[in-house]
């Protein structure tokens, strides 16, 4: 009996420390993805800027005992220039959002090679690690880092910039009769999102203890399928609610952990991300028109 | 309050012009109705006062508010145009989010005015009758206009330009966003481009220019 609760405890420990460490991807994808209705891939490139650079902020400073703070900062500005580009190539080159996307991730992909003069680099300074329980060494900094995060989030949407960021996916004519500047707001609210990928890129370095060009792959898929889910368990209405995330997230991570402990190869998980996406959307499309992001 | 068109020449991509050496005097605060068929360039006049940018035409003429010129030509990139004159396009829903409330609409609505909020917001609730917390999808047509028009005096604007106000309403409606206008053009001047003439039936005691 001790044993099975041991397990669980476990789990559900892992379960919550994988979810805090796509809390801000996901809360990024929120708000890009679910209120702006921008199909923004950019968030994928912003994941493995954002670890480059955070980690190699972390890195010059981990000796002066900043490698945290400066690392989460300098991963969280990496990835709003990731963001602001895509948004800029949108604004002033006239390219859809999704061409744009796809523009800044080869970019960025190429870049990344470029810094890192391999596919794949250690960590060498890991600055998240703190003793506090037992086992589990980096829960406690992504504890306090989802709770910050989080707060932020709601606090932005209850700015004037968020509810803009929030309206122009509802309707972008609104910005235009109302003149307001879209060109701000998209790239405001692409960047704010790019630099919360970044901030989760920074965190999945320092966890798996290495950095690789293909660990962003398919972050996208994990934040829609995170925000589906989300919808699903709540059942919110209103188009401002932060919890849809909030659930969305520790409920990707629990499925994936029921799936994995049922015996199903996870090397499919991507498929079956995608066609529960196919059947949640078709069966309930107008519902989820606006967690679809398009 | 007092606008001045002069000299206003609007040529279209095609070549034929829309309006030839059009002069128009208007004294506020009070309420006009430019009228005239469909086609005849009733909304080009009033989105080219308004400031906004209309493509594929070509502009000529200057435009005096309160005193102060402006090259018509020019008009979109002038600030003091955009804080003073104020257009309510004739497609309502282009203005609002319809998966909001009222209340942030209405916050939206004054982006770029004021850093404080709440104490301005129950005034303009109480003058258009409207509720606070309803989802925008909820209101009824004439409450979704008289919400527009709401948000747009938010910018506390000198001239109200409004295109075709009552055109998806029904009578009834169309009498209570009607109503609303007249009352605010007691304190601006309110431009209203319309071609129903049985509604304007209504409003016969106030000026009209024949376009």
């Amino acid at each position: 009996m001790g044993y099975v609760m041991n397990s669980l405890l476990s789990q559900l420990l892992i379960i919550i420390e994988q979810g805090l460490l796509y809390l801000p991807l996901v809360l990024g994808g929120y708000l890009v993805i679910s209120l702006m209705q921008i199909p923004d891939l950019s968030i994928e490139s912003a994941v493995l800027i954002g670890a480059i650079a955070g980690n190699a902020g972390a890195c010059v400073f981990s000796a002066a005992g900043l490698g945290l703070y400066v690392g989460i900062v300098v991963a969280g500005f990496a990835g709003a220039a990731v963001g602001v580009g895509a948004a800029l190539l949108h604004v002033y080159g006239r390219l859809s959002h999704l061409l744009s996307s796809i523009i800044m991730l080869g970019f960025c992909q190429g870049l990344s090679l470029l810094f890192m003069g391999a596919s794949h680099r250690p960590v060498v300074h890991e600055v998240i690690k703190l003793m506090l329980v037992p086992g589990y060494p980096v829960l406690p900094i992504l504890v306090g880092c989802g709770f910050l995060v989080s707060l932020l989030m709601c606090y932005f949407l209850k700015t004037k910039l968020g509810l803009i960021c929030a309206f122009y996916g509802d309707n972008p004519r609104f910005l235009v009769n109302h003149r307001i500047s879209s060109a701000y707001v998209v790239c405001m609210g692409m960047g704010i999102a790019n630099a919360l990928a970044g901030i989760t890129g920074f965190l999945l370095g320092q966890v798996n203890g290495f950095i690789d060009v293909g660990m962003s792959f398919g972050t996208p898929l994990v934040c829609i399928t995170a925000l589906v889910l989300g919808q699903l368990l709540t059942s919110v209405k209103k188009v401002l609610a932060v919890v849809v995330p909030l659930v969305g997230v520790f409920a990707y991570f629990a499925s994936q952990t029921i799936l994995l402990k049922s015996g199903i190869d996870l090397r499919f998980f991507q498929l079956m991300q995608a066609v529960f996406l196919v059947i949640v959307f078709l069966s309930r499309r107008s519902r989820y028109q606006h967690t679809l992001g398009v | 309050m007092h606008v001045v068109v002069r000299n206003f020449t609007v040529t279209m991509e095609a070549g034929n012009k829309l309006f030839s050496d059009f002069s128009l005097e208007l004294k506020g605060p009070g309420l006009y109705f430019i009228i005239g068929q469909n086609g005849v360039g009733k909304s080009t006049l009033a989105r080219i006062l308004a400031g906004l940018v209309t493509p594929a035409v070509d502009v000529c003429g200057e435009v005096l508010i309160d005193g102060v010129t402006y090259d018509l030509a020019t008009a979109p990139t002038s600030s003091y145009l955009s804080d003073h004159v104020v257009y309510i396009t004739q497609r309502v829903d282009d203005m609002i989010a319809s998966h909001f409330s009222v209340r942030e609409n209405l916050a939206a609505a004054m982006f770029t005015r004021f850093p404080g909020f709440s104490r301005f917001l129950k005034p303009t609730l109480d003058l258009f009758a409207l509720p606070e917390n309803i989802p925008v999808a909820a209101l009824s047509g004439g409450q979704r206009q008289l919400l527009a028009i709401a948000m747009a005096m938010q910018k506390q604007p000198s001239v109200l330009i409004l295109d075709e106000p009552t055109s998806a309403l029904d009578p009834q409606n169309s009498i209570l966003v009607m109503d609303a206008i007249k009352q605010l053009s007691r304190h601006m001047l309110c431009l209203c481009i319309s071609h129903d003439e049985q509604l304007m039936a209504r409003y016969v005691c106030v000026p009209r220019v024949n376009l």
